[in-house]
């Protein structure tokens, strides 16, 4: 059995449930933070894989929001942002700016990243990193392994992600309208919740633009970011 | 304390964009000389217009259209809201200077120390809604063919924001049809002014409150 498992590929695919569930048994008693999930069979967890995938855009988009941030010291700002997303390449183009019009940072993403504009405080590297790990994080598919696949303890449909730097994020239906990507870092705690709202319609969840975006950091400096949608132009030839 | 000088800067940046849109409208008429524009706008005590401000950046196709109205008496009330796609109203009255933001519970007044910021830059505005172009030590004014004004930044802290503003005058005096600001070749803001009505009667509640 183990000969098999270690000398051929369809050996590894069919052990590999067992390994997770034993990685997943494992990392759940180790990780008072992070959620049991509950492993439901190979149909279940393709029907939950396939809706977490349809979370993240497939194609490119560009979408228009309003923008209000409340500040750790609980001061509110009101902005508007423009984001484009390309899946294929990874790229992001982002741009900041006033209600009144005025752009306070204009940058992209694609690797590294290159800031066209801003207006200081708006200038430094680290906003510019905080802001594209966040876009990153709401649009595209997570950089990490999908580790799990199942229920949490509220009986709602997630995914696990096993993220580069060592941290988790889970992708979790939590009910018909709204999907929530929750991130922990490699010490298992709770760091970022993103909240994506869709308005009831017809047709497949994933596939609908969403309506409102919540981004809470979490932590003494943390924030939260409500971004409502004034437009979305998905699949636009001029979009690269 | 960080956070709250950060937002504080940013304040100071935009707030001061803000009040340039403000006083966007105020300059006067068609006029031959900076001078003849400062006696025309003497005359103005109120004025009340909509206006529909578009936003054009390179990566949009089509720019971003807000809509808003504004309402001024002189010497020194002002309220200038927008109403789509995000509402908000900033109002001066005297002293007093409030900003409004739509949250969860409806129009919910924002009065923080960074406010202050903008005292600073009405005093500039107000110079301009008086018809003081060359009493302004932040802009440069010049008076171009095809009823125009070229406002161009002389304070650094300005010009690495605004690149310039141009203003294009209608024929009567106190209405302007639309203001371009230019931040730089890629973005700029133009405000179409309409409705406009010089010296109309604005009650007092409208410098006072959102509602």
């Amino acid at each position: 059995m183990n000969n098999r498992k270690y000398t051929s590929s369809r050996g590894l695919w069919i052990a590999r449930p067992a390994l997770i569930l034993v990685f997943m048994v494992f990392m759940a008693a180790g990780c008072a933070g992070l959620p049991e999930i509950r492993l439901e069979g190979p149909v279940a967890e393709f029907r939950v894989k396939t809706a977490c995938r349809k979370v993240f855009a497939n194609t490119p988009r560009q979408v228009v929001h309003s923008m209000t941030a409340r500040m750790p010291n609980d001061e509110i700002y009101q902005g508007i942002s423009v984001t484009r997303v390309s899946p294929e390449s990874g790229r992001i183009k982002c741009v900041i700016m006033s209600i009144e019009g005025l752009v306070l940072f204009s940058g992209q993403a694609n690797g590294e990243i290159r800031v066209e504009r801003a207006i200081g405080p708006f200038d430094s590297e680290k906003f510019a990193e905080r802001l594209f790990a966040d876009i990153r994080q709401v649009f595209l598919p997570p950089r990490g392994l999908m580790v799990a696949a199942g229920q949490n303890p509220d009986n709602n449909p997630v995914c696990r992600y096993l993220l580069d730097d060592g941290g988790f994020l889970d992708v979790v239906q939590a009910s018909p309208n709204q999907v929530q990507i929750i991130e922990y870092n490699p010490g298992r705690k709770k760091t970022q919740t993103v909240s994506v709202t869709r308005a009831p319609a017809s047709g497949e969840a994933g596939l609908r633009p969403a309506d409102t975006i919540v981004i809470e950091r979490h932590g003494v400096l943390g924030y939260r970011l409500d971004l409502e949608r004034i437009e979305q132009n998905p699949d636009s030839a001029n979009l690269p | 304390m960080a956070g709250i000088a950060f937002m504080r800067r940013i304040f100071y940046r935009f707030g001061f964009f803000a009040a340039l849109l403000c006083a966007v409208p105020f300059f006067a008429g068609w006029a031959d000389t900076m001078e003849e524009i400062g006696d025309q706008a003497a005359g103005i005590r109120t004025v009340k217009a909509r206006f529909v401000q578009e936003k054009h950046l390179e990566m949009l196709d089509n720019p971003l259209i807000s809509k808003g109205e504004l309402y001024f008496r002189a010497p020194d009330s002002l309220r200038w809201e927008y109403t789509d796609p995000v509402k908000s109203i900033l109002l001066m009255n005297r002293d007093r200077i409030s900003q409004y933001a739509m949250g969860e519970d409806g129009m919910q007044a924002r009065q923080g120390r960074d406010l202050e910021a903008m005292r600073v830059f009405l005093e500039q505005v107000g110079q301009w809604i008086r018809g003081g172009f060359d009493k302004n030590t932040a802009f440069a004014a010049e008076l171009k063919k095809g009823q125009r004004v070229v406002l161009t930044p002389v304070d650094k802290n300005i010009s690495a924001v605004i690149e310039k503003i141009e203003l294009r005058l209608t024929d009567t005096p106190g209405v302007i049809a639309s203001a371009f600001i230019y931040e730089d070749e890629t973005s700029y803001t133009r405000i179409v002014f309409h409705d406009t009505k010089i010296n109309p009667k604005i009650e007092d509640s409208v410098f006072e409150h959102a509602g």
